[in-house]
């Protein structure tokens, strides 16, 4: 059985306009997914009209797509919230939460610094994110879940950091070789984790490098130190912030249909 | 899956026409079939979220069919459902049952006569 038609045999007047009203579907519902509404909601709209094709297209884009935009909202909600937590002024509630121990972050070196925060950063965004998206029973969720616990303990306890690195690595990578069903979920894990961690420290050093050039110019000029106006500070944090959140999202839900939800059959695997 | 799973009620009614339409159950035939035996008229996209709500839980698979011209040319997904669908099916059926046994739904005395 061919899997397309004519163009010819697609000249209904109801579908000839809707390419973008399904790119639109498909990047909430997925390509395969949204054909099939589309096509359900065109063969619909035959016997009911124009109007009713459309009121039902965005009552089917509100309704497949609330629980992605939620789950972005949430996740840059708790993003925001650590993030505030961490701030100099409320650094009292952390070190509450420590229990009135040290902290060693400064005893490290600034490399290992760098890659703790832009491993541990992202995962503010991305735990709260999927779990929402996805719900807690993934196991791909769950993976991130330990993860994030593991790296946010890693941060406040850094000269544990190597072992508890290294122990849940060798655990994912012993799960992913030897344990069928969990290999799809450990390998959507390590694209999404570390094409976070690569999008939040390349731009992050980008925007900073950025600021770095403007200061040393400003100091050259003659001018004594340089520092940028809070709310342009306050912005560039946010697009840094925002653009690993958008990164992160586009690969977790591209690798998750990709390799956890399950394809269509087809006429042919079925015969 | 755990059979214990407990299913809402839009699911069972999804479920249940999905298995009463067998091979020709997709997204328009299950609207309908709805229609015809609830009299409800469920939006599309309620259906479409349900139905893949349940695939992510293993209670359906899709299988595409071939496409046709009153579509634009796309195909047809159908829905078949599972073991695990009929197993969550039955148990939330069965406590149903369960829940009934004993009970007259048209006793007077439990609906202040209302259909006495």
């Amino acid at each position: 059985m061919p899997n397309s038609i004519s163009s010819a045999d697609r000249s209904q007047p109801i579908t000839r306009k809707t390419q973008p009203a399904e790119w639109l579907l498909a990047r909430i519902a997925g390509p395969d997914r949204s054909a099939a509404i589309m096509g359900d909601l065109a063969e619909m709209a035959q016997t009911r009209g124009r109007l009713w094709f459309w009121m039902a297209y965005a009552r089917t884009i509100v309704e497949t797509g609330w629980r992605v935009s939620f789950s972005f909202v949430l996740g840059c909600a708790i993003f925001s919230l650590i993030d505030w937590l961490c701030g100099s002024h409320r650094i009292w509630l952390v070190q509450a939460l420590r229990l009135g121990r040290p902290h060693m972050m400064l005893h490290i070196s600034p490399y290992l610094w760098l890659f703790l925060y832009s491993v541990t950063t992202p995962l503010w965004f991305t735990a709260p994110f999927v779990v929402a998206r996805y719900g807690i029973r993934d196991r791909f969720v769950r993976l991130i879940l330990l993860f994030t616990f593991v790296m946010t303990c890693a941060m406040d306890y850094p000269h544990r950091f190597t072992l508890l690195f290294v122990s849940v690595t060798l655990f994912a990578a012993a799960v992913s070789l030897f344990w069928e069903r969990w290999r799809k979920p450990v390998l959507v894990f390590a694209a999404t984790v570390g094409m976070g961690t690569a999008a939040y420290l390349v731009i992050s050093r980008s925007v900073f490098w950025g600021f770095w050039y403007f200061g040393h110019q400003y100091h050259r000029n003659g001018f004594d130190g340089f520092a940028a106006p809070h709310l342009i500070l306050w912005i560039a944090m946010w697009a840094i912030a925002l653009s690993s959140m958008f990164i992160i999202t586009f690969v977790c839900a591209r690798m998750h249909r990709r390799l956890l939800e399950r394809p269509a059959a087809t006429d042919r695997t079925i015969a | 899956m755990d059979p214990e799973r407990t299913l809402g009620e839009f699911e069972q009614i999804v479920l249940l026409a999905v298995l009463r339409l067998g091979d020709e159950a997709y997204g328009v035939t299950i609207l309908d079939e709805i229609a015809a035996k609830t009299g409800r008229n469920p939006a599309p996209g309620a259906l479409y979220t349900t139905l893949h709500r349940m695939e992510d839980k293993g209670l359906v698979t899709f299988r595409d069919g071939s496409p046709t011209p009153e579509r634009g040319g796309r195909a047809k997904r159908f829905v078949t459902v599972t073991r695990e669908g009929r197993t969550a099916l039955a148990s939330a059926q069965s406590a149903y049952r369960s829940l009934l046994q004993g009970l007259d739904l048209l006793d007077a005395k439990l609906f202040g006569g209302a259909y006495a």
